[in-house]
């Protein structure tokens, strides 16, 4: 143990290395392709998760609307699915789904961190939600894999817009 | 790097709220070959079960009930009763932002991986683990493997241990450039971390 100013720096001896480099060890490049195959074989599930995440994402926000006393948990529900979606599609082929999913975290993300309760615009905010799930609807049903093009670039674009714009409103007052 | 890996001697606990991408990891560490792989969902359920039986290694999620995983990591380096204060963690999450990276390092976490996850960048996180452990630090407000994860012969300027940014200080805009250094990580360890590595 040795001491740097108000720090004490304590040397702890590991036995990962000594166990790690015993013989009947493989190479970086064979585990990790052992790996691939794990992900290549789960990866043929994924797309029937995905479409399961997106009807409770549609489920969560139709009970925004309609029941009144469940907005905040739905809103919570809500980021808890898409943050799902946000780090599990682009594992499994899925970037674009991921961005969107990503869209929609960080929209919820800047309305907490602006301090507003999502009772209090409740159509602002479903009616953003609803554009992330048509979307993401329409991914899954195509099947979009990989980055997309000028059109789903657009589409992406249209959703920072879209969630800039809705914050903008709640923020002045309109929405 | 080293030539070869042999994990069959290795236990690692896997705590995630999500059941498929749970399953995943699992799977993935039974391909690398780990001796004993278990998962739970939550951060109690994985503590009582740390009590009960040593771990090598702990991937944990961030967004997790009733305790999230940063919590989890700062009660595992800090707490009295603590199965192990020292166990390697990987903070595996769909955070992305660079400020969560900062506020994982800030709690104890060894290694952070950003969602999307390869086979590629899981393991990379293991064999770093592996082959360069850091010394733990013990100072004010912080206890957990070292933050600095670069080291310069040619540094001769003032020691500034102790007075690194904690999280809780560095809520504003996340700093570039050379203030990155002062931070103790580079623009390229922090892509390293959030998994650009892939």
């Amino acid at each position: 143990m040795a001491d740097n100013g108000d720090a004490r720096i304590l040397n702890v001896p590991s036995r990962l290395k000594k166990a790690a480099s015993r013989a009947g060890g493989k190479s970086f490049e064979e585990i990790a392709a052992a790996g691939d195959k794990v992900v290549e074989r789960v990866s043929m599930n994924y797309r029937l998760v995905v479409e399961g995440d997106v009807q409770e994402l549609v489920s969560m926000c139709q009970r925004m609307r309609n029941k009144p006393g469940e907005i905040e948990p739905m809103f919570k529900g809500v980021f808890r699915v898409a943050h799902d979606i946000k780090g599990q599609a682009g594992t499994f082929g899925y970037p674009l789904i991921t961005r969107v999913a990503g869209s929609l975290t960080s929209f919820i993300e800047r309305f907490n961190r602006a301090g507003m309760n999502p009772a209090e615009h409740v159509e602002a905010v479903t009616a953003l939600i609803d554009v992330h799930v048509n979307t993401l609807q329409l991914f899954v049903a195509q099947d979009t894999k990989g980055q997309g093009g000028p059109y789903e670039a657009k589409l992406l674009e249209g959703l920072t817009g879209a969630s800039d714009r809705t914050l903008a409103k709640i923020t002045d007052g309109q929405a | 790097m080293s030539d070869k890996y042999n994990f069959s001697s290795f236990s690692v606990l896997i705590i995630d709220d999500n059941r498929f991408i749970r399953a995943m990891v699992v799977d993935l560490c039974r391909s690398f070959g780990f001796r004993t792989v278990m998962d739970v969902e939550d951060a109690p359920t994985a503590l009582s079960l740390m009590r009960q039986m040593p771990f090598d290694f702990v991937i944990c999620d961030w967004e997790m009930q009733p305790l999230d995983g940063h919590d989890f990591v700062k009660m595992i380096r800090t707490a009295k009763d603590s199965p192990n204060r020292f166990l390697p963690i990987i903070m595996l999450t769909g955070h992305t932002e660079v400020q969560r990276v900062y506020e994982a390092r800030d709690a104890g976490v060894t290694e952070f991986l950003a969602k999307p996850i390869s086979a590629k960048t899981l393991l990379t996180r293991f064999c770093t683990v592996i082959d360069k452990p850091r010394p733990f630090i013990q100072a004010p407000g912080y206890f957990g493997p070292d933050r600095r994860r670069r080291s310069s012969a040619d540094y001769t300027g003032p020691e500034r241990r102790g007075k690194q940014p904690t999280a809780a200080a560095s809520n504003g805009p996340v700093p570039d450039g050379n203030d990155l250094a002062a931070w103790g990580l580079s623009p390229e360890e922090i892509k390293s971390l959030m998994g650009d590595d892939a």
